[in-house]
């Protein structure tokens, strides 16, 4: 017996006298071409795709705000910068955006911090256990040395736009002077507030940064590795591994 | 194109374009291959037998044949004669030097730092290998120029007054010349191993040779590693297509202990102050 690929999600009905061209394509049965593209912005055709839901106005408002709160993770975070370094390099320019989400795919805040913080943060709050014992995963922490200034701006207004569930209350109650809510936690905290399961929501997290590499890259791309730090010549990189009399030979 | 409307493409030498998915052929073509696919390299067997390009690689290779024989199999199609993967191994072991400032290397560095997984870290830096500066396209553009050259060379036109020319027309001459040092280590090195190895007096790679000699003294670029690398592989019978795939694994070995060292370091990887960034945008609106 052929197996057939099996989805729930995408179907295609031919032309007649061609069945590899598709005449209709549907997403969740509707047309998507007719009918959905037109009818939903980026933003909810995305949070349609993924879980197969349609949001709701305020969970797609919600979706949106939280996914322009992981957007752009700053010019001097290292994915960013791997990035940047592959544009320097003048490869193709479609190799730095692949470099940067591949680089903000770890688990330093990146797509599997988020979904791990996603995972400890339903536990704590089912089994009603401490938030901070799951650290690093747990959403809080401090950056680069101090409360993080982008986390206390977010809860500002995500707060009075009431974009606020249960689980961005966990993380902010868990927080401490020690540990302050991060920007981070703040977003997978929102994203099981709107219904996202941890893996859903650290893809999307990922996802969203896309813009961000695009526009830094090429700028660097543009202005090309002479205007770069690369740090040499200066004192910062040096070598203490092994000399030729140390060496371990076996 | 970018924003100042010039090519990001691999100019002046760009790929041929190779489009074989599905939706770009025809209805005949697609009704023939439905449901199908073909390999000249090789296949697994229904008695689980891996067969490459002829030989049942657990019975026949596995114990017989080194790492460069094996890159050689798998992009050529046929076992090298020794002395050729001999070759392979020093220009790989040649490329692998693990200093974190390198762009690409640096990639690979930020990567692990940030807690991506090997394969993510390794995927960074092959990308960013991908370049023309340095890595594949700057390795397979020295072929290039090569071929270039040598149309030139067949139509009777003398070497001095081309590369003159083309000095002068603004293009790069890939293969010569390098960002930051104004010397190549590693040129020395493996061009004596090289010739040691008997690829010494190679078409390419003496064509190469008196091209630097030139280049030298009209603008004072020296051979690269490309430079040198590119015409060995021409020697050696590598199409620009196979020069451009083989190139991809050069990085690696070093790509996997950059990752290994840096994603369990204990430190970060030069990190940078608010202060260390220097804004040229619109003011700042609070």
């Amino acid at each position: 017996m052929t197996k057939k690929i099996k989805t729930a999600i995408w179907h295609e009905k031919s032309l007649e006298a061609n069945p590899f061209a598709p005449k209709e394509s549907y997403l969740y049965g509707e047309n998507y071409f007719r009918n959905v593209v037109s009818n939903h912005t980026f933003t909810e055709l995305s949070f349609f795709t993924v879980t197969g839901k349609k949001a709701s106005p305020k969970q797609r408002k919600w979706f949106d705000v939280l996914l322009n709160l992981g957007a752009n993770p700053g010019i001097r975070d290292e994915s960013t910068r791997a990035a940047m370094n592959c544009a320097v390099a003048k490869g193709p320019p479609i190799n730095s955006l692949l470099v940067g989400l591949l680089a903000r795919s770890g688990e330093n805040r990146g797509g599997r911090w988020i979904e791990k913080v996603m995972d400890n943060l339903t536990k704590a709050f089912q089994d009603k256990t401490d938030l901070p014992d799951f650290a690093p995963f747990s959403g809080l922490g401090m950056h680069f040395g101090a409360p993080d200034q982008r986390a206390i701006a977010a809860v500002e207004f995500l707060t009075a736009k009431k974009y606020w569930g249960k689980y961005s209350e966990f993380l902010q109650k868990s927080a401490g002077k020690e540990n302050p809510v991060l920007l981070e936690g703040i977003i997978a905290a929102g994203f099981l507030d709107i219904g996202l399961t941890p893996v859903q929501g650290s893809l999307l997290f990922l996802f969203s940064s896309g813009p961000a590499y695009i526009a830094f890259a090429l700028e660097q791309w543009e202005l090309g590795y002479k205007e770069f730090p690369a740090f040499f010549g200066e004192e910062g990189f040096s070598y203490n591994g092994p000399t030729s009399s140390s060496r371990e030979t076996k | 194109m970018n924003k100042n409307n010039k090519p990001t493409t691999l100019q002046p030498f760009p790929e041929e374009p190779h489009m074989i998915n599905a939706a770009s052929f025809s209805l005949p073509e697609l009704g023939k291959w439905h449901r199908k696919a073909s390999s000249k390299l090789g296949i697994m067997t229904e008695d689980l037998r891996i067969i490459v390009c002829g030989y049942d690689i657990l019975k026949e290779l596995v114990q017989t044949v080194d790492l460069g024989q094996a890159i050689y199999l798998f992009i050529k199609h046929r076992l090298p004669e020794k002395r050729v993967s001999d070759l392979l191994k020093c220009i790989i072991v040649g490329l692998n030097y693990p200093d974190i400032r390198i762009w690409p290397i640096a990639a690979v560095a930020l990567a692990g730092a940030s807690g991506a997984n090997c394969g993510a870290a390794l995927s960074a830096g092959i990308l960013g290998f991908e370049s023309t500066m340095l890595g594949v396209f700057a390795i397979s553009n020295a072929t290039c120029f090569l071929d270039e050259i040598q149309n030139a060379l067949d139509k009777g036109v003398a070497l001095r007054p081309f590369l003159q020319e083309w000095l002068k027309s603004g293009k790069t001459a890939y293969g010569y010349g390098r960002p930051v040092f104004k010397t190549d280590e590693r040129v020395p090195a493996v061009l004596k191993a090289a010739q040691n190895l008997g690829f010494g007096n190679g078409k390419w790679l003496s064509l190469a040779l008196e091209i630097e000699k030139i280049l030298g003294e009209e603008k004072k670029l020296i051979m690269n590693y490309g430079g040198l690398i590119g015409p060995l592989f021409k020697d050696i019978g590598f199409t620009r297509q196979e020069v451009t795939t083989f190139s991809n694994f050069l990085p690696i070995i070093n790509f996997l202990g950059v990752f290994h060292e840096h994603a369990y370091g204990k430190s970060p990887i030069f990190p940078l102050s608010c202060q260390d960034v220097e804004y040229s945008g619109p003011p700042p609106k609070d």
